[in-house]
């Protein structure tokens, strides 16, 4: 109620200040609006005023004009004086009306304008009353004077009259718009103090309404004032009650600290009554505060502090007892004085808190020294020590068990220095207990906390330690277990030297921090058997030969093992140095693997870790780092935490590149061996120690058509391939009895086979040792020689009929042996004719040669040791004495791959034929001599007669001189051609073979030929070669007198007119020449003959012609051992070609 | 070189005489003849001729024998000796200029070109 007053008085309080501001401010508006108005009231008031001037001053104008008029009319100057004073009237007015504030703008201007209008007209009229004045004459002024005047005064007075009326024009039109202004103007102002009144009317109702509401609070606080007066009484009483009922002690001190007022709960605390408290200092009460000094004590001190603070401290109580307190001081002061005046202390017994937060902070001084992860022989001290001082014992120590031998062992012992505690402490460091003895085994046995509060009595002599706790001065002492659950790690022991009282708090807490050094003692006992754990991982994984990586599935993390890294080729593998850095990205390990192998591993593996399966193992392979190419085997498995959740992959790779290569290096050997073994034609097998058959090829089944399960596990000399023969099933039983005994066994045997086949075999059978020497298969095979002896039979035949050849021919034979430069076989001929011992020559070789004549020996050695075929004929000592030729013959042997294994010879005796060829060739000889020898007489005597050298002879006598020479060269060219033909066919002309130009060859010929062509009137032409660079292997004079022959009789054959055409042309490995004429032709008969000798087809051609008739037989012999052919192509009267070819290169001989 | 004096040393008395005039009506040599080896030798020592043309079948003493003798001397085996033979067969040409003669002209002999030929086995 009273608050929704106090919002009606606020809202109307606020409402009138808010009407009275409008109110104000509405009347400043209206009020400058008023004065607008009035202001432009005055103005148009003005204008009127000014209105009237100007009428007047029309009017005084026109008075003016009327008295100018009569002055210059009548020349009075009575009207000059009344047209002055009209004018000075005029201009007086003039003068006030300027001062006009509505003077201003085109009215000013317009205004000034009549002014200077009026004085000029009164400067004038002056001039001319003056000049008046001066004649003194009634009418002093002339006609044209007057008139001149009088036009100019009209001028003037109208131009001032005109300017009056713009004026008043000006003026209504200013006053116009003024009325207009005043009019608009006087309707806001209406507005706005109709508003102005409103306005005061709400600001007046407001007022009163203030006014009623200020009285009503008047009367209404003051019942209140009386209200709250009551009420503090009553809160005095209550806090009277309050202080004395409070747990709290109150006591309030003067300035200087002196206790005026204390409440039952100080008196209580400080031990005092009421009478003996107050007027005592309160800082002889605090311990520690400087007596007689006030705010002395920190807790005085900090009494102005604004924040209130409870401090510990400990006051000394009447009985001189000191009682820890929690504090706080506060000052106070009167409500009228700025200045202090005193405190208020109030307190508490804070004696159970202390002990609770000692308990606290040692619990927390323990835990922290716990929590720092060091070994527990680093952490006890600070622990035993923290615990002796803030629970003040003398004496700390720690029992562990030994799992070993569930003894209970000391482990460490600490207190106050002192030579007793020391002494105490190395009586204990050396002791052992089982776990029932001494007071740790008192408190293991109980596993609860005890306190021993008179340790000789309460020890229940089971106190070993007693003398020595007893020299330390122990009295006391209290224990627990170190107890996790049911598993007791050990005791902690508290020894004091006073006689302390059981304090289950302490015992509580002793048994915390016990729990808390259990937790401790697993966790260490627990992180040494993992460090021991990764310690054996780390070692494995280092150790192992597997390559072992960890992909975490939380953060895509991973681990690889040394060995995997060096599998990569990341670190070397015999220094372990790092190559290079490995990113542990498992998106680096695939980017290692073959693009064959990628998706199917990294599909197991995402397969794997979507739970799918939860390991796999696969084959892929992996480029290394420097791109080698390895086979690896890897393995993954996915690993769950305890909630089952996957967390990681882990795994194995393993190189198994060498494994792989081994293994299908084994099996190609496998496979090699299957290979030999089953397609060799011999027989092969496998028996066990007892002769069963373990194996056998295909050979050997397909020998008997027999499948190998036919035979398998059979006892071997009881299979098909023996029991069809009593005496070989013996015979291989026996030699598989030695075979057993580590001994080969071979023999040569009969064996059957399907149906009638039978074979002679060389039958051996190979024990085979194990590492140890000791027979563990053997190996049966046989090798059938049927056809070797059959060969060898016929070899021995054919040896029989080799020598009976060898040896009874007249040729000699022999075979020598270029690898050891030795005759292994020589035929009788050679010592029937030389005499010379076989068996010498095959010891010797050289004894062959020397057998020849010393010019021929090397020779004939050349001969013989070549490796390609070769021939010659050379002397030979007989054994008579006399020479005698041997045309020898060697030619080599070639093995499968054409290499020379011997070199067989054959040497004719030729001597007869050399005989009847040296007979022929004297006679030819002879016959050349005999014939040339009285040629030559003739010759020369008819060349000199012909010539004149002897004497001129007449005509005919030199015609027949001249008839007589040319026979005689032809008889002469007969014997020459004679000689060429036998030399050509016995072989002994002498080509000298080089590549020719066949272009260049053809045009000497022709060249040199050209001028009995031109006798014969014959045309000699070459069709152009096409190729330039034609080339041909022969004797290059030889080949010219082949072209020469043949050109010669084409042309000589050839009647006038004709034409002969020479050509060449390559075919092959030949080059072809063409001698072609359009002569008469040669039949096909004819031409079978042509290349006979003496074969001229008509003698009397021939003797027309001057041939031998030798020259296409001599063509053809020099043609064909220069290994070219030679023919005609011809048709009787259709012309001939001759041709003849050579080679186009050396041919190999 | 220059030749001055010439030893023709022939049996056939026919061809002698032939090669001799028409050596001398053709060339300015002195010509000495010889009937056979031991008269060509003697010849060869008595006028030291400048170009020595020994036939080769002669009697008494054949011309290859001479041609040992003249080159066995030490003041005749500086003269260059032609053969002339009528035995044209190859294996005998070579025969005889292996033995060491300058050269070797066949019969019958055109004595028209006799000096020509000497000449070029001398310059050859």
């Amino acid at each position: 109620m009273q608050e929704r007053k106090a919002a009606t008085v606020n809202i109307v309080r606020t409402s009138l200040v808010l009407v009275l501001i409008g109110l104000c401010a509405w009347g400043k508006i209206a009020s400058d609006q008023q004065k607008f108005l009035l202001a432009n009231r005055a103005d148009l008031i003005e204008t009127y005023e000014m209105g009237l001037s100007l009428e007047k001053l029309k009017s005084r104008v026109e008075d003016a004009q009327i008295a100018e008029r009569d002055f210059l009319i009548g020349g009075d100057t009575i009207d000059v004086q009344n047209c002055f004073a009209i004018l000075d009237e005029i201009d007086r007015l003039s003068q006030q009306l300027s001062q006009n504030r509505m003077m201003k703008g085109e009215i000013r201007q317009a205004w000034q304008a009549m002014s200077l209008q009026v004085q000029r007209r009164l400067k004038d009229l002056r001039a001319l009353a003056a000049k008046s004045r001066a004649a003194g004459k009634k009418h002093p002024l002339s006609t044209d004077e007057i008139l001149s005047y009088d036009s100019e005064a009209d001028d003037n007075l109208e131009a001032i009259s005109r300017a009056l009326d713009d004026l008043k024009a000006e003026l209504a039109q200013e006053r116009a718009q003024r009325r207009g202004l005043v009019q608009e103007h006087s309707e806001i102002a209406n507005l706005q103090m109709q508003g102005l009144l409103i306005l005061s009317v709400v600001a007046l109702t407001l007022s009163l309404s203030w006014i009623f509401i200020s009285l009503n609070r008047k009367i209404r606080l003051g019942e209140k004032v009386e209200h709250d007066a009551m009420q503090i009484r009553q809160s005095r009483d209550k806090l009277d009650v309050v202080l004395s009922s409070m747990g709290e002690g109150l006591v309030v001190l003067d300035s200087v600290g002196t206790i005026m007022m204390a409440n039952e709960s100080a008196l209580s605390l400080l031990g005092y009554d009421r009478q003996d408290l107050l007027g005592r200092n309160f800082d002889d009460m605090l311990e520690g505060a400087a007596a007689g000094q006030s705010q002395s004590h920190p807790i005085l001190q900090s009494a102005g502090d604004a924040s209130i603070k409870h401090r510990e401290t400990r006051i000394r109580r009447r009985d001189g007892s000191i009682l820890p307190v929690s504090m706080t001081a506060s000052v106070y002061s009167m409500a009228d004085q700025k200045q202090e005046t005193g405190y208020v202390v109030n307190f508490y017994d804070a004696s159970r808190r202390a002990r609770r937060e000692n308990h606290q902070s040692t619990s927390f001084e323990v835990l922290r020294h716990l929590v720092k992860h060091e070994p527990l022989h680093q952490v006890m001290p600070p622990i035993i020590d923290t615990i002796c001082h803030k629970l003040d014992w003398h004496f700390g120590e720690l029992w562990l068990i030994d799992r070993a031998d569930n003894s209970l062992e000391y482990f460490m012992g600490r207190g106050i220095e002192s030579d007793v505690m020391q002494k105490f402490a190395d009586s204990t460091r050396r002791m052992q207990f089982d776990k029932d003895t001494g007071l740790p085994g008192i408190i293991l046995r109980s596993k609860k906390p005890t306190w021993f509060e008179d340790l000789q009595i309460d020890a229940e002599g089971n106190f070993p330690r007693k003398d020595a706790a007893s020299e330390a001065g122990f009295k006391s002492a209290c224990g627990v277990p170190v107890l996790l659950d049911d598993n007791v790690f050990g005791t902690i022991f508290f020894f004091s030297q006073e006689f302390r009282s059981r304090d289950d708090e302490e015992l509580k807490l002793l048994s915390g921090i016990a729990f808390q050094l259990a937790l401790f003692i697993e966790r260490e006992q627990a992180q040494d058997q993992l460090i021991e754990s990764r310690e054996r991982y780390r070692m494995a994984i280092e150790a192992s030969q597997d390559g072992i990586w960890e992909v975490s599935l939380v953060d895509n993390t991973a681990f690889w093992s040394k060995r995997f890294k060096a599998m990569l080729g990341y670190i070397d593998a015999e220094t372990g140095k790092e190559l290079e850095s490995f990113d542990p990205n498992p998106e680096i390990f695939f980017s290692h693997v073959h693009p064959d192998d990628k998706a199917d591993l990294r599909r197991q593996f995402e397969e794997s870790v979507a739970g799918e399966r939860q390991q796999y193992r696969t084959l892929y392979r992996i480029y290394t780092r420097s791109g080698e190419l390895r086979w690896c085997q890897g393995r993954g498995k996915l690993i769950f935490d305890r909630e089952g959740h996957p967390i990681k992959m882990i795994g194995t790779t393993r190189d198994i590149t060498e494994e792989r290569q081994a293994r299908e290096k084994l099996t190609e050997s496998e496979r090699r061996f299957r290979a030999v073994f089953n397609t060799t034609f011999e027989f092969i097998g496998l028996l066990d120690l007892e002769g069963r058959v373990l194996d056998a090829n295909k050979a050997s089944l397909k020998f008997i058509d027999c499948k190998l399960e036919d035979v398998l596990g059979q006892y071997f000399w009881q299979t098909p391939w023996w029991n069809r023969s009593p005496k070989a099933s013996a015979l291989v039983q026996a030699a598989i009895q030695n075979a057993r005994q580590g001994r080969f066994d071979r023999l040569e045997i009969e064996q059957y086979g399907a149906g009638e086949q039978k074979s002679t075999v060389d039958f051996s059978i190979t024990p085979v040792f194990d590492e140890d020497g000791q027979v563990i298969l053997m190996v049966p095979e046989a090798r059938d020689i049927s056809s070797i002896k059959d060969a060898l039979s016929m070899v021995a035949s054919s040896e029989a009929m080799f020598r009976r050849l060898a040896e009874n021919i007249r040729s000699i034979f022999w075979i020598y042996m270029p690898a050891t430069k030795e005759f292994v076989y020589l035929s009788p001929a050679f010592e029937l004719l030389t005499g010379r011992k076989i068996s010498v020559v095959l010891a010797d070789s050289q004894e062959f040669f020397k057998a020849f004549a010393p010019d021929d020996q090397a020779g004939v050695e050349a001969v013989i040791t070549s490796n390609i075929e070769a021939m010659g004929e050379f002397k030979i000592r007989a054994a008579g004495g006399n020479d005698c030729w041997l045309k020898i013959r060697s030619f080599p042997v070639l093995d499968e791959n054409n290499n020379v294994i011997q070199l067989c010879g054959i040497a004719d005796d030729v001597s007869d034929r050399k005989a009847a060829d040296k007979r022929v060739s004297e006679f030819y000889s002879t016959v050349s001599h005999e014939l040339r020898t009285p040629l030559t007489s003739i010759r020369g005597s008819l060349g000199l007669l012909e010539a004149g050298i002897v004497g001129e002879l007449d005509a005919e006598a030199k015609t027949f001189v001249t008839i007589a020479r040319g026979e005689s060269d032809r008889l002469i060219r007969l014997i020459n051609s004679i000689l060429d033909l036998r030399k050509v066919e016995a072989g002994k002309m002498e080509f000298k073979k080089e590549n020719i130009q066949v272009e260049q060859v053809l045009q000497e010929t022709v060249a040199a030929i050209d001028g009995m062509a031109h006798e014969q009137d014959v045309s000699l032409g070459i069709s152009p070669c096409d190729d330039p660079d034609l080339s041909c292997f022969a004797d290059r004079d030889r080949v010219v007198q082949i072209l020469t022959n043949l050109i010669s009789n084409a042309i000589k054959f050839s009647p006038p007119g004709c034409t002969v055409q020479v050509a060449a042309s390559r075919e092959g490995d030949m080059v072809k020449f063409f001698i072609s004429d359009d002569g008469v032709g040669i039949s096909n008969e004819d031409q079978e003959k042509l290349f006979g000798k003496f074969q001229q087809l008509d003698s009397s051609d021939a003797r027309a012609q001057g041939g031998t008739g030798l020259g296409l037989a001599i063509s053809k012999a020099l043609v064909i051992q220069q290994g070219g052919d030679i023919g005609v192509q011809s048709q009787v009267g259709q012309g001939s070609t001759f041709w003849f070819t050579l080679p186009a290169f050396e041919q190999e001989s | 070189m220059q030749v001055q004096k010439v030893l023709l040393a022939e049996d056939d008395e026919h061809i002698r005489f032939i090669m001799k005039t028409g050596l001398s009506k053709l060339t300015d040599w002195q010509i000495f003849e010889a009937r056979n080896g031991l008269e060509a030798l003697d010849k060869a020592v008595e006028v030291k001729p400048d170009l020595i043309l020994l036939d080769i079948m002669m009697p008494h003493m054949d011309g290859i024998t001479a041609f040992k003798e003249l080159a066995a001397r030490n003041d005749l085996s500086h003269i260059p000796v032609i053969f002339m033979t009528a035995k044209v067969q190859y294996e005998e040409i070579q025969s005889y200029v292996e033995l060491g003669a300058r050269g070797v002209i066949t019969k019958p002999v055109d004595p028209l070109s006799l000096p020509e030929q000497i000449l070029a086995i001398l310059s050859g």
